[in-house]
């Protein structure tokens, strides 16, 4: 659906982003992952075409995003980081306003105007000031705000990093329901947690470079530590022997009642330690896989340190 | 045209919550009404601190009280309106209020043009109002020769074009700075470095001030130049100002 090829963005001699490059597919929710300063709003604002690039192309449906920049934003929907209104109208005028400018009829701006802050939660206040609104309440009715025109696309700039942890559940669940809905999702974030939560495809960003693009689950399988943490009731010494002469185990720890089984093929070892644990007679507390989260991908990739 | 319709009625609504209409038309309309009372009693008030008659000393008709009315008009409400407008899209960048109708795909030019009309009915329409008013009030309170309203209306859209000049000046400073306040004081910088400017050469037939001479003798006679050459600058500016509109990075 959206495709970036070679994105380069200067400030003078400040190169922001180098060259960057990632595809979006139609229907997912993209997480687009990186430390403050890394780049995400710069690559926001381009593709929603309020600042400009040096180099590189942009294609949304196989248009190129230059020639066909007004076209394309009349399909898509963005929500700033800090989103600004003019605050002496109302939710209903504000959205009349956007609305006008998307031409869409007096009677369409009315139905829509209500399903929308139906969505967001906003209804009860439509008619007050939109500058007397809280922060959570802004952030909403962006998002209010950014689907008015039913968008293809949805760009989402750290919309949670500003709200307590009630809004934030809020908009995760409005993300995870616009996603049931078939709707494409570009979410940037530095909160590991949201990213776990509702995307399905993500970039990590680090200095004006994609560190790694990836499906989130390959990326769990990829990065995911092979080691077994088992707890036992005896016998662990003798476990542990049994274990280390099999080709297919890399090494074993002992730390009192616990051992783990560091393994070298993870497909093998789901087969076959549990059956070899089983057969050793051993009172078995517990038996785990060790995952790592993607805060430790993360760490692991920014620090250009995979063995962390 | 869906971003001029979108802001044209958005500009309409600000102006009124903002209460800029009534700024601009206390700002033109008083001194309609304050011109002719203070001519009118300026000799007696200088009479009463000098203890001498000084009425041979000034030529006070309803003609010298619509000519004072021009002056103050050009000097003081000229001042309040670039000030009143110099924001307009300075504001709109700077405080990032562009973000949601730009990335929808709204229209730079249409929304240079919207706010333009808009400003520039305002101003027109409180400028002939403001004529109107003073031609009333100086034939109430001044005796002696006066002006046709013809005569003042010709006037009236002499300096309405000159104040649409003053708009556009605001507009392309308030697409280049990032304050309005400093647009604004550029803006009339420039207007009244133009002034001495008028008299000399090719200016004297160009420059744009010379529309309030013409307004002062009530007579359009020889203005054609003058007309033509501050119409052809308007365009040039708000064509510039849609420009650096479309180029502009939103967000710096």
């Amino acid at each position: 659906m959206l495709k970036v090829e070679g994105l380069v963005k200067k400030y003078k001699d400040l190169e922001v982003l180098k060259g960057i490059s990632f595809e979006v597919e139609k229907g997912s929710v993209y997480g687009f992952l990186g430390r403050n300063g890394a780049g995400k709003t710069t690559t926001m604002n381009i593709l929603t075409g309020l600042i400009d690039f040096n180099k590189g192309n942009i294609a949304y449906n196989g248009k190129d995003f230059k020639e066909n920049k007004r076209g394309i934003l009349r399909l898509i929907g963005y929500v700033p980081q800090e989103p600004v209104f003019y605050g002496y109208m109302s939710a209903y005028e504000y959205l009349a306003f956007m609305g006008e400018l998307s031409g869409m009829s007096i009677n369409s701006i009315r139905l829509r105007s209500e399903e929308v802050l139906d969505i967001v939660g906003l209804r009860e206040a439509a008619k007050r000031k939109v500058g007397g609104y809280s922060g959570g309440m802004k952030q909403r009715f962006a998002i209010a705000v950014s689907l008015f025109n039913s968008p293809e696309m949805l760009f989402l700039d750290e919309p949670t990093s500003a709200l307590d942890p009630e809004g934030r559940m809020e908009i995760l669940k409005l993300i995870n329901d616009l996603k049931q809905q078939g709707m494409t999702i570009f979410f940037s974030t530095h909160i590991l947690n949201d990213i776990e939560r509702v995307c399905n495809q993500l970039s990590i960003l680090e200095a004006g470079n994609i560190v790694i693009s990836s499906d989130l689950r390959s990326l769990k399988d990829k990065y995911i530590k092979p080691i077994y943490d088992i707890e036992l009731e005896g016998g662990v010494k003798e476990l542990a022997e049994r274990l280390q002469g099999l080709p297919w185990i890399q090494k074993v720890m002992i730390e009192n009642s616990k051992i783990a089984v560091y393994v070298k093929d993870i497909e093998i070892s789901k087969q076959e330690l549990i059956k070899i644990v089983a057969e050793s007679g051993c009172n078995v507390i517990s038996f785990n896989l060790r995952k790592s989260d993607l805060e430790d991908i993360f760490i692991r990739l920014v620090n250009h340190n995979e063995n962390i | 045209m869906r971003t001029f319709k979108a802001y044209l009625k958005k500009e309409v609504l600000e102006a009124a919550r903002q209460y800029r209409y009534l700024i601009i038309f206390i700002g033109v309309v008083f001194f309609a009404i304050a011109t002719p009372i203070m001519l009118r009693l300026l000799p007696k008030l200088l009479e009463a601190q000098m203890n001498a008659d000084l009425s041979s000393f000034f030529t006070i008709n309803r003609r010298t009280a619509i000519q004072n009315y021009i002056g103050d008009l050009v000097e003081i409400s000229y001042l309040i309106i670039i000030l009143v407008f110099s924001g307009t899209l300075s504001d709109e960048l700077s405080f990032r209020k562009l973000v949601f109708p730009y990335s929808k795909g709204g229209s730079p030019a249409g929304m240079v043009f919207a706010k333009f009309l808009h400003n520039s009915l305002t101003t027109v329409l409180a400028v002939f109002v403001g004529f109107a008013v003073n031609y009333y009030y100086a034939n109430i309170v001044i005796s002696g020769e006066g002006a046709s309203i013809n005569e003042v209306m010709t006037s009236a859209l002499l300096v309405s074009l000159y104040f649409l000049f003053g708009i556009s000046l605001a507009m392309i400073f308030s697409s280049l700075l990032k304050k309005g306040l400093t647009a604004g004081i550029v803006t009339l910088a420039v207007s009244y470095s133009m002034i001495p400017l008028s008299g000399l050469g090719v200016l004297k037939k160009l420059a744009p001030y010379n529309l309030i001479q013409a307004a002062n003798k009530f007579s359009m006679e020889g203005t054609l130049p003058v007309i033509t050459a501050t119409i052809i600058m308007i365009i040039a500016i708000i064509a510039l100002t849609c420009y650096r509109m479309s180029r502009v990075e939103i967000i710096s």
